[in-house]
């Protein structure tokens, strides 16, 4: 079975940006992104797409598929 | 505190009054209609004076928490930066998760009322108000017990 996993955290500390920082840029409340960032909440591809751009990564950069 | 910072906290103080907003509202509507309900069977023996107390006390709670939500509902938009980080896919989702959990919960009820009522006299002016009640408060705590943050 395959689960979304995601880099985001990286992605975000690497730029150093705060949740707030990233949650502004993409139009989301903080809880979204630390939700996402502790695979709680799997985002749909508009918000996804939208992370990706803000952070100026590939999507597939940010989110990927782990079999488990 | 970086602009950001202070964006995200405005929008979580109004997270947080929407939650004790509707928190007031199902505690005020359970007081309310559920007292209405029980003071009508004299049910579980409570003073009918306290149930009469306790009526007074929570419609204008409910009433003053539906206004203010109201209030809050119409004002959010207009700041479409604090909306935007208000109210999002997850919120969206979160309200789906509401829907589903209130109709369970109430079928439930329903299908217990019914069966009840092959053991028991059931007073339909005692469950009809818990009934309502319930479907108001469900909802409410509900989305106030998931909307965290």
């Amino acid at each position: 079975m395959s689960v979304l996993k995601n880099r985001l955290k990286e992605h975000r500390s690497a730029r150093n940006l705060t949740q707030a920082d990233l949650a502004v840029m993409a139009q989301v409340s903080r809880k979204t992104i630390n939700t996402i960032e502790n695979e709680v909440f799997i985002p749909s591809t508009l918000l996804a797409l939208s992370l990706a751009r803000v952070l100026d990564v590939k999507v597939e950069d940010l989110f990927y598929l782990e079999e488990t | 505190m970086s602009e950001n910072e202070r964006l995200i906290k405005q929008a979580e103080h109004m997270g947080g009054l929407r939650r004790l907003l509707l928190i007031g509202q199902a505690v005020g509507y359970i007081g309310w209609i559920g007292s209405r309900g029980l003071g009508y069977v004299q049910a579980l023996n409570i003073d009918p004076l306290l149930l009469m107390v306790v009526q007074n006390l929570c419609w204008p709670l409910w009433g003053a928490s539906l206004l203010a939500s109201l209030w809050l509902m119409r004002r959010t938009p207009k700041n479409r930066q604090l909306s935007a980080l208000l109210d999002d896919e997850r919120t969206a989702e979160l309200t789906k998760k509401v829907f589903q959990i209130s109709y369970w919960v109430l079928l439930i009820a329903v299908a217990l009322v019914y069966a009840s009522t092959f053991v028991t006299d059931v007073d339909i002016r005692a469950v009809a108000p818990i009934l309502l009640s319930l479907g108001v408060a469900v909802p409410s705590l509900t989305y106030a017990a998931l909307y965290r943050g």
